[in-house]
């Protein structure tokens, strides 16, 4: 709970809607099957993320495909593979790394349109299920292996890997870890748990783990689900995302409310990426109905590794 | 956000600063590598306690050393030694105890500067790191073994010291940081600030010397550390430095907010005392600047045990 006074109200917009020709109505996954129980989604769109051209990337998540949508609205798919690709971000030489619930972390060669196993195991052991991933400035790969974790199970995890290939655990405590962001000096990563609707913070010590003094940043209350994808603006500003209740907040470095994105959709918005001229649009998937929504924020977002 | 109106804000002013000829340059110690990445203070201000005498105690925990500050603002140095001084209460009889990060539970003599052992360890082994300490009415000892417990590490805890200092009790093992801690008015509840889960706990006492239905009272948002220091005031309510957003949260005895009180300069508000003439001056150290501030409460504090008959 906050004792704040309650956060500025911003509105969205419908920036862009996935055509019919995308979506696969009254199609069965298992992805759907054990996380919709019952309902099939004719699509679940996750993981945007800006290339330098100005296109935005997203996974769908069911179906295994990689999608793009240019500034002008034109889709396309870029990949379709046997997989959950459930979150997405490209490096700073524009390969792709997708967060694979089913295969772990891959890559897209996005010349090919080629997926590849990137690292899919701890030593022969499969990942339980990752969710999002992140990269820092100096290219590690920050990612959440989500698995069923949960309130009676909190078994989540929060990796590390390295550009020479370094994989190290960082918590396996999480209560459900989702979406991940650094802070803006790099010393703390914030992770969304969505079960236990709260965001905890990791410090980083300089010289690595072990990891310690863990806690939680934000208490949550409400929505069926929970914080889920996260990002950073250039004031540090952090904007998480609420998925179940319609609602992005954004809070002040030091955790003060400063603002509620409301969805003009439904009530999935999952994830988002700052985009736009100067970098002060964001566009958000809202999962329900397969749509991309914007909202026009003060502060222009933190640069992404993609575009150092 | 919050599901009570917001609090009204009580503005603070500097009272006093850490002088200059006290401020260490840019020295690395174990403590300050371990909880500051890349920053070097030039002192650490914690327990805040005042003498019979009005007299302001407070500790400097990378650099152990521990200060007196007099009415008129004059601050002397009481003690610099080996240790982590993080925590500072004041026996009635007018003994000095230091919860010490690194040493534990320290009797320190105000005259003399010399620093004792008094409880360095459980059994034959050492604490996780204790981080502060409060007397209860009869004079037992009530304590917090911190350490680096977090939210992927539950296991931090709360001890209790009979007033002769021969028995002690481990009451909770299964906290995520414990920090501050205070009994209520009855002292039949320990309210216990749980610093990496964003909570303030209540920590029943029973009759028996055990604890039972140990379980959250107030929720907290934000800021990079927690809950730290707390108080009560004469009726009972609760004052909580929040540490890392440069706030201390006032709740009532049934834990609704009442006030906000706002730090004028860092945001690392890690502890607080009532004081002044008529006890309703709170003073708080904010411990990135080695400020104290003071704000005007409408309420008076609990008189502490360093204050009884």
């Amino acid at each position: 709970m906050s004792l704040f006074p309650p956060p500025q109200e911003i509105e969205t917009t419908v920036a862009f809607e996935l055509p019919d020709n995308l979506r696969r109505p009254d199609t069965y996954s298992d992805w759907g099957q054990n996380n919709q129980f019952g309902h099939m989604p004719d699509s679940f769109l996750e993981g945007p993320s800006f290339d330098r051209d100005g296109n935005l990337w997203m996974v769908n998540i069911p179906f295994g495909q990689i999608l793009r949508v240019s500034a002008t609205g034109e889709w396309s798919v870029a990949a379709e593979y046997d997989g959950n690709p459930n979150g997405l971000k490209i490096r700073n030489d524009g390969q792709i790394f997708i967060a694979d619930y089913k295969n772990g972390i891959m890559h897209l060669d996005p010349s090919s349109g080629k997926v590849t196993e990137h690292r899919t195991r701890i030593r022969t052991e499969p990942f339980r299920g990752c969710n999002d991933l992140h990269f820092a400035s100096n290219g590690d790969l920050y990612f959440t292996d989500q698995g069923q974790s949960d309130m009676q199970r909190p078994d989540g995890r929060v990796f590390r890997l390295t550009p020479d290939e370094q994989l190290e655990c960082l918590i396996d405590c999480g209560v459900s870890p989702n979406g991940l962001v650094l802070s803006h000096n790099e010393k703390m990563l914030f992770v969304g748990m969505t079960r236990a609707c709260q965001v905890w913070h990791i410090p980083l010590p300089p010289d690595g783990g072990p990891y310690y003094k863990i806690g939680v940043f934000q208490n949550l209350s409400g929505g069926p689900g929970g914080p889920d994808g996260m990002c950073l603006d250039n004031e540090g500003n952090l904007y998480v995302t609420h998925v179940g209740l319609g609602i992005i907040w954004v809070f002040d470095p030091t955790g003060i409310p400063l603002y509620r994105i409301n969805s003009c959709r439904g009530a999935k918005m999952t994830n988002m990426a700052f985009g736009g001229p100067e970098n002060k649009s964001l566009f958000i998937t809202e999962s329900d109905t397969g749509t991309i929504l914007k909202a026009e924020m003060p502060h222009a977002g933190k640069m992404m590794y993609s575009h150092m | 956000m919050s599901l009570y109106p917001p609090p009204k804000d009580i503005e603070t002013e500097v009272w006093t600063e850490i002088p200059d000829k006290f401020k260490k340059e840019s020295v690395r110690t174990p403590w300050v590598a371990a909880n500051k990445f890349g920053h070097d203070p030039h002192s650490f201000l914690e327990g805040p306690s005042f003498d019979r005498d009005g007299n302001l105690y407070v500790v400097d925990i990378p650099f152990g050393r521990v200060f007196r500050i007099s009415p008129d603002k004059e601050w002397t140095l009481i003690t610099e030694y080996d240790g982590e001084p993080n925590g500072l209460k004041i026996h009635k009889d007018g003994r000095i105890f230091i919860a010490d990060y690194k040493k534990g539970i320290l009797q320190l003599d105000p005259d003399s500067g010399t620093v004792t052992p008094y409880c360095e360890r459980w059994r034959v082994e050492s604490f996780k790191g204790v981080n502060d300490l409060v007397f209860d009415a009869l004079g037992n000892m009530y304590f917090t073994d911190q350490g680096l417990t977090g939210m992927h590490d539950p296991s931090g805890r709360v001890f209790r010291l009979s007033p002769d200092g021969g028995q002690l009790d481990c009451l909770v093992n299964t906290v995520p940081s414990p920090n501050g801690l205070v009994p209520n008015l009855s002292e039949d509840i320990i309210y216990l600030a749980v610093t990496r889960a964003n909570q303030v706990w209540r920590v029943p006492l029973l009759d028996d010397g055990g604890t039972a239905k140990v379980g959250i009272f107030l929720q907290l948002s934000g800021g990079h550390g927690g809950p730290d220091g707390m108080a009560l005031d004469a009726d009972g309510g609760l004052l909580v430095c929040h540490a890392g957003n440069g706030s201390v949260w006032h709740f009532d005895q049934m834990g609704e907010p009442k006030h906000r009180i706002r730090s004028c300069r860092g945001l690392n508000t890690t502890n607080l005392a009532f004081g002044g003439s008529d006890n309703k001056s709170l003073f708080i150290t904010e411990s990135m600047s080695g400020t104290i501030l003071r704000a005007e409460l409408p309420d008076a504090g609990k008189v502490m045990y360093s204050h009884m008959d």
